[in-house]
């Protein structure tokens, strides 16, 4: 191992997770140079391969989810960079003890089902450190492993709502909002991630290993800690009305240009409420005492949205960030997906690297925000093609020979064919282990 | 609460936070709480933290009580020599030192090159927006979360509170250790940094790859892609997911079979075609019903359900009760509510080790 490998090199984790926050969780260890091997069966994909509850050709390269979708889709090619896969059926011949040898021979092993997953498996943490006395076990249901609802399916939205973010969220009316499709998620990935480098750092300072459980709503909900303590003190429930906050006024998306264009401005003071007001040309709003202090700006907001949207419409909302920022006023493109795949603070951030991959062709992928100065993070390698690696690794890592392998292939242990790959409405297989898993 | 730390997984470690944000104080308080010292390092005044709200009856700032648990602090200018000079000091037997932009951590590197310097910031220091004001709102419209939160026939909301910022100061703790374990292999110390904007742009769903792939663009209105909705019962809103594979099941368990074979949604085409029908048929159904039953009943034949739970909701749930979830910690103004853990470990739990230090406490200087 050299400085130029990344700061986990020489760390095996065996990922058995599905969907997002457990492969955004192994994919935050491998960015960090950790041996990471994602483990599916053929007939329990990744959920993020098998794409929910229908084909969505948005999620393919080219709108085409070609001959086999689940190794195309940028859904689960998003979240598995560095990522050996290994494919192997825990209810097949052989199925449970090539796992249990791969823990044995591993650091950390990462879960993301529900409650007890692991020890049906045979895998719960008393059984693997029986085999392997330091690893490094976590489990991350939604809502931990006891109390009433530790058996309660969830996805993010769910999660999140359950964290008591939504009531946050809203537009005045009552609604909870919840953030985009699941907020939640890299939230519980960034967490799971930081809680196995505690356990790592413990495990070199004095050898030990444990067994660390959480909660994907827990985990979360120190990330709005401030406000729910403050709601739980004043006995008082939120009231969210847009964009709007207490600490600047205006504080909101006004449009810009074009289809669904907006640029966020955010008025924290005098200074730059009277700076936005000179570059509008609209001195009598910087004069009008209606405007004049916070408090004032913050009990008229709602008259302010029409002067400022009159004059961000016809503009861009890149100029108009750019100018504001410029004079020290808080703006930002409310940007999308075009926009961040050209946007130059990213570029230059070295947060897309082209990857080449082997169904899906060349293509740019997002990153992550981890940067080292000696032993640098990075993604090298796509997301694999299902059981990429599979024999590589009973060959290599647990030295199986090629009459062993070749006997776990005729059981159909090791298969990487899955069988029919679209639901139909109502069909019952393979359901009982989708609703396990939260997302 | 008081605590003893022979089972901390950081108790090893010593920490500087002179960071000034969300982030920097979140990830050094983090660190405090699995075990490492970590000295906050406050400007003359106090920490700009202390005045952002939401604030106290007391007056404190919640959110500097938040984010500063288990520290201690003392004042420090290190923008003037004297300041500088004590600073480096202190530096010398750090571990791990977090900084926002401006503070030469070459200096600092090279005071104690076995220390890992981790740098906060908005947008780094040297890229293109090196110079743009940050906050929750510029993060979100950024990263292409904000662009599809919210109603299509309304603005984009950029969501509440600052989680683009605490998620950063994850990504900062993971950063440190992650470095701090390199530190047995390569023997020295390094330097790491954590932009907000950049972690929060890497927690979109796959937006830019999507667009790359194929040149599509989800807009907000595709969160109708999944069959789900946020509905009202009598006492709370609830948010529902009905897969097909939960369909007939979920309307057998909330008593009305007819939906299941209703000709109008047999098909899953023309279910998510017609998903504002299917929301509105659902909302009608659970609107006078008790949130909790509708949970539980759809729950128990495997679809999920969630209540929006409300503070007050959250501070009383049985489920967070049964968990031991909620702590106290003791200051001077008394006994107050803190937040658990967010994770637990076995063998090394997370510990509180005290209030957040008063800003009279900086006035020892530093002294341990």
């Amino acid at each position: 191992m050299t400085e130029l490998e990344g700061p986990l090199a020489g760390v095996r984790v065996l990922d058995i997770t599905t969907a997002w926050a457990g492969p955004f969780a192994g994919r935050v260890l491998a960015f960090l140079g950790a041996d990471v091997i994602h483990v599916e069966s053929a007939t329990r994909l990744d959920l993020w391969r098998s794409g929910g509850h229908a084909i969505d050709p948005t999620r393919y390269p080219d709108l085409d989810p070609g001959e086999r979708p689940y190794n195309r889709t940028v859904l689960f090619n998003t979240q598995n960079h560095n990522k050996l896969s290994l494919t192997v059926d825990i209810k097949k011949p052989g199925g449970q003890d090539v796992l249990m040898r791969l823990a044995a021979l591993s650091d950390v092993v990462l879960c993301n089902f529900t409650p007890g997953t692991l020890a049906r498996m045979g895998l719960g943490y008393e059984a693997l450190r029986k085999v392997k006395p330091d690893i490094i076990v976590l489990e991350m249901p939604a809502f931990g492993n006891s109390g009433p609802m530790a058996h309660h399916g969830a996805l993010g939205p769910s999660m999140e709502f359950a964290a008591g973010m939504g009531a946050f969220v809203g537009y005045g009316a009552g609604e909870p909002l919840p953030t985009g499709p699941a907020y939640l998620d890299p939230i519980g990935g960034y967490n799971a991630a930081a809680a196995i480098l505690t356990a790592l750092v413990h495990r070199q300072a004095t050898g030990e290993g444990q067994f660390i459980e959480m909660s994907q709503v827990e985990a979360a909900m120190p990330f709005v800690g401030e406000l729910l303590l403050d709601a739980i003190e004043r006995d008082t429930p939120p009231s969210p009305r847009g964009n709007h906050v207490p600490y600047a006024a205006p504080h909101d998306a006004f449009p810009t240009d074009g289809f669904e264009e907006w640029v966020a401005i955010a008025v924290p003071g005098d200074a730059e409420w009277r700076t936005l007001c000179a570059i509008m040309g609209r001195d009598d709003l910087a004069d009008d005492p209606r405007y004049a202090t916070a408090a004032a700006r913050q009990e008229h907001q709602d008259e302010l949205f029409e002067p400022i949207a009159a004059w961000t419409r016809p503009q861009s909302k890149h100029a108009v960030a750019a100018r504001l920022q410029e004079a020290g006023v808080p703006a930002a493109p409310v940007q999308n997906g075009k926009d961040i795949a050209a946007d130059p603070y990213l570029i230059a951030r070295g947060f897309f690297t082209p990857l080449d991959h082997p169904e899906a062709g060349l293509q740019t992928y997002q990153g992550l925000p981890f940067h080292l100065s000696v032993t640098p993070a990075g993604q090298h390698r796509a997301s694999p093609v299902l059981g990429a690696h599979t024999h590589m690794i009973l060959r290599d890592i647990l030295g199986m020979d090629e009459g062993e392998i070749a006997a776990l292939e005729a059981a159909g242990t090791i298969s990487n064919q899955p069988p029919a790959f679209q639901r139909k409405p109502d069909a019952p297989s393979q359901d009982k282990a989708a609703k396990k898993e939260t997302a | 609460m008081e605590a003893t730390h022979a089972t901390s997984a950081l108790g090893h470690l010593r920490v500087l936070d002179l960071s000034e944000s969300i982030a920097g104080q979140y990830c050094a308080r983090m660190l405090a709480d699995f075990g490492a010292e970590v000295m906050l390092i406050e400007p003359p005044g106090g920490s700009a933290i202390r005045r952002m709200g939401p604030f106290r009856a007391s007056g404190e700032s919640h959110l500097f009580l938040h984010l500063n648990l288990g520290k201690q602090n003392a004042m420090i200018d290190h923008t003037t020599p004297d300041g500088w000079a004590r600073l480096l000091a202190m530096a010398k037997d750090a571990d791990a030192i977090i900084v926002p932009a401006g503070v030469d951590r070459d200096a600092l590197a090279k005071a104690n090159p076995q220390a890992v310097i981790c740098l906060c910031s908005d947008f780094g220091v040297d890229g293109p927006r090196a110079h743009w004001r940050g906050g929750e709102m510029i993060h979100q419209a950024l990263s292409g979360v904000m662009y599809k939160n919210g109603h299509a026939d309304r603005e984009p909301l950029y969501g509440c509170g600052h989680r683009a910022s605490y998620a950063a100061g994850v990504a900062a703790y993971t950063s440190i250790l992650a470095a701090i374990f390199a530190r047995a292999r390569i023997g020295r110390g390094q330097q790491v940094s954590i932009d907000t904007c950049e972690t929060a742009s890497a927690m979109t769903y796959a937006v830019p790859t999507q667009y790359n792939y194929n040149g599509t663009i989800d807009r907000r209105s595709t969160l109708t892609k999944l069959p789900s909705a946020v509905v009202k019962c009598r006492d709370a809103w609830l948010t529902v997911f009905i897969y097909a594979y939960r369909w007939r099941d979920t309307w057998n368990a909330l008593g009305m079979p007819g939906m299941a074979d209703d000709p109008r949604f047999t098909s899953l085409e023309d279910r998510m075609a017609r998903w504002d029908e299917v929301a509105a048929i659902l909302a009608a159904a659970v609107a006078d019903k008790a949130a909790d039953d509708v949970v539980n009943a759809m729950q128990a034949v495997g679809a999920i359900a969630s209540k929006a739970a409300t503070p007050a909701q959250v501070a009383a749930s049985s489920h967070l009760a049964a968990r031991g979830y909620w702590q106290n910690v003791t200051g001077a103004n008394g006994v107050r509510r803190i937040l658990g853990p967010p994770f637990r470990m076995s063998a090394t739990p997370w510990q509180v080790r005290g209030e957040a230090p008063p800003l009279s406490d900086a006035s020892k200087d530093g002294e341990r």
